[in-house]
């Protein structure tokens, strides 16, 4: 390790800059900025945007405001630039509103904050612009509702390069990792070549409607999450601490996921009426191709039945996670030392059972 | 005299003389919010050591203090003004959208705090009565040590009063602190430290806990040679260790309680009940495929609309019943 011990005194020393090709991101090119608002890429092709790449911080402060405001919405604005068909979160900051079903306009309510905290921004040394907005849909998915695809719309007429982002804090929670989606709508009267038919999720039935109306006015953009190298360095170091909270937290009994429970029940009670209509997916040969292909992809989706399988491997598969925790814990502090075999027995069952 | 002394003297306490009382905790949005501060700030200027100043938030009950979020502030004329208007302004928005989080104190990047900290300090107090320094040292990770040995290269410092030879002096006097999250938190920094991508669920879920696992092991290792060293004379004896080793091991297993191992088994169970259900759920509409692709396959080739639809008929008769004995 001598030659890194020599490498960093001489940069030391030397006060070299080292950025490494990571953190390169971090830099904010006014020329760079203003030369791609001018040329605006994006309004001559709707589905120009194909990343998103958000930033650590700001993407832990945007779990945070969401989680903080269960059950309610909640709302804010995401500062960033747009690299290549790239568009990077860089900070993000919550909106003192809280959005409700019938409100179209939150946003005007918080204009002054808005105003006013991107002003101080430039002052506090963070120089991006607004490129987002983000808001939070507790326990119902990571889609855009009719509301939510009307604004972003209007966002998009008027403030381009914008993205929306969703994020919901329960499945968060109870999945053990992040639930988000970035979407971008489609100008008005503009139909996407094929409407592909995204990935499932389950959708309480009181939302499903809202969410297949308008669910082919917008395109789901991929997400990605950086970080610097200090970063890295400090979430390393962060580890030796923090591994103990991973240990002792039990999913468990923090979250009952009721409402997805309930959810499955009624999605049940909907599929044993329905479920004497379904018909069987005939397979056909390939030439037939693209066309038969939809159709029975159709057929798939209204087979209700099918729908409340995948809901409920969902849950039974975060309940094993949970309980794998609690077995693992169980093993290592609760049991008298026994031979080798009983311990990894336990364990082993479980994990084996386990599904998914 | 003695102001000009504190250039030269430490502004900060040693260890030993006093502690600070407080309890204090750390979430691990500051650490990063930080540290994104600082890199941008090195970006902007190309200074390898820019001047960073930002302000803690957090709630502060008594002596039990916790740093939740972080505000970057901004300077006005040279370094060492405050903006003033910012810093009340941004903490006012602040407010509107988390009402129970408070000014509770301020951060840079420093080796260590000096006079000038000192100075900065004095402008705080008008928010808060001891505003607390948070500081980044340089160098952050130390190249070559042994990564698992090192704790965070963040110190708190929470500010006194030193009086002596008949002058007092404002200094800093050290604070330990824990590091304390909220579950969306520890889900969200394990996720972004993972790279945000996603595995098989079931193999990333192990991964962590393996990976938690195995840091517990370390430890015990390192314990366990402590005593192994202690009993066969190469190492002094340190009581204090001894007797909370003591403590450690009584405590093992954590739980005889009946109770506990009652609800433990509850809780089993129910899992294992909802795993079950879904593949019930699972069978049954393979089943459901099953038969409808029979009735397909043996309906006669002529009336095959009419007889598909009959059966259908026939079997939603059915149907009623079965749902009828669910609900019964």
């Amino acid at each position: 390790m001598s030659s890194g011990t020599a490498l960093q005194t001489f940069s030391l020393t030397n006060s070299i800059v080292e950025i490494s090709p990571q953190d390169q991101i971090y830099k904010f090119d006014a020329a760079e900025n203003q030369r791609i608002n001018r040329e605006a890429p994006w309004s001559k092709d709707p589905h120009y945007f194909k990343l998103c790449r958000i930033s650590a911080v700001a993407l832990i402060k945007m779990v945070i405001h969401a989680r903080s405001g269960v059950p309610h919405e909640i709302m804010g604005l995401m500062q960033g630039k747009v690299v290549g068909d790239t568009i990077v979160i860089m900070d993000s900051f919550a909106l003192p509103v809280q959005g409700t079903e019938t409100r179209v306009n939150a946003a005007a309510e918080a204009n002054e904050y808005m105003v006013e905290y991107i002003q101080g921004s430039e002052k506090a040394g963070r120089l991006e612009n607004a490129i987002g907005w983000y808001h939070s849909h507790p326990g119902y998915g990571c889609w855009l509702s009719g509301i939510d695809v009307n604004t972003q719309m209007n966002n998009q007429k008027f403030q381009d390069p914008f993205i929306a982002v969703v994020i919901d804090p329960n499945r968060t929670i109870s999945a053990g990792k992040v639930d988000i989606g970035a979407f971008r709508t489609y100008p008005e009267n503009y139909t996407p070549p094929n409407a592909s038919s995204s990935e499932y999720q389950s959708i309480p039935l009181s939302k499903i409607e809202d969410f297949g109306v308008h669910a082919n006015q917008y395109y789901q953009v991929d997400v990605e999450i950086f970080k610097s190298t200090l970063d890295n360095e400090l979430l390393a170091l962060l580890w030796n601490k923090y591994w103990v909270n991973t240990l002792s937290q039990s999913p468990l009994i923090s979250v009952r996921t009721f409402i997805v429970v309930t959810a499955i029940w009624i999605s049940l009670v909907k599929a044993t009426s329905t479920v004497g209509s379904t018909r069987p997916i005939i397979p056909t040969y390939e030439k037939e191709g693209a066309q038969k292909k939809e159709k029975e992809d159709k057929k798939k989706e209204e087979n209700q039945l099918a729908k409340s399988v995948i809901d409920s491997t969902k849950i039974a598969v975060e309940a094993q996670h949970g309980l794998i925790s609690q077995v693992i814990k169980d093993v290592i502090f609760s049991m008298r030392p026994r031979g080798e075999g009983s311990a990894s027995a336990s364990v082993s069952e479980v994990t084996d059972m386990a599904i998914g | 005299m003695s102001a000009m002394d504190t250039d030269e003297v430490s502004v900060v306490l040693p260890a030993s003389s006093t502690t600070s009382g407080l309890s204090l905790s750390l979430h691990p949005l500051p650490i990063l919010n930080i540290s994104e501060h600082l890199t941008r700030l090195k970006l902007q200027k190309n200074d390898p050591s820019p001047f960073v100043l930002g302000a803690l938030l957090g709630t502060q009950n008594g002596r039990e203090v916790e740093i939740v979020n972080t505000f970057e502030l901004a300077t006005e004329g040279d370094e060492d003004t405050v903006d003033h208007g910012f810093l009340v302004s941004r903490r006012d928005q602040y407010k509107q959208v988390f009402p129970s989080l408070e000014f509770i104190g301020w951060y840079t990047v420093a080796p260590k705090p000096t006079s000038r900290h000192i100075a900065l300090h004095e402008q705080f107090t008008g928010y808060c009565s001891t505003p607390l320094l948070l500081v980044l040292q340089p160098p952050y990770a130390a190249v070559g040590a042994d990564i698992n040995g090192q704790s965070l290269p963040f110190k708190a410092y929470e500010p006194t009063v030193e009086i002596k030879d008949r002058a007092s002096r404002s200094v800093f006097v050290e604070a330990p602190y824990n590091i304390e999250t909220g579950e969306a938190e520890r889900i969200a920094v394990d996720w972004t430290a993972r790279g945000g991508g996603s595995g098989t669920s079931l193999e990333s879920h192990l991964q962590t806990q393996r990976s938690a696992v195995a840091m517990l092991h370390e430890r015990i290792l390192l314990l366990v040679k402590y005593v192994v060293d202690v009993v066969a004379g190469t190492t002094k004896k340190d009581h204090d260790v001894l007797r909370s080793l003591a403590a450690l091991v009584a405590s093992l297993p954590a739980s005889e309680n009946k109770a506990f191992r009652e609800e433990f088994n509850t809780e089993y169970e129910d899992v294992q009940l909802t795993a079950f259900l879904s593949s019930l759920t699972k069978s049954t509409n393979i089943l459901n495929d099953l038969v409808d692709k029979h009735l397909v396959l043996t309906a006669d080739r002529g009336e095959r609309g009419g007889g598909a639809r009959r059966r259908m008929g026939g079997r939603q008769g059915g149907m009623p019943d079965w749902s009828d004995r669910l609900h019964g």
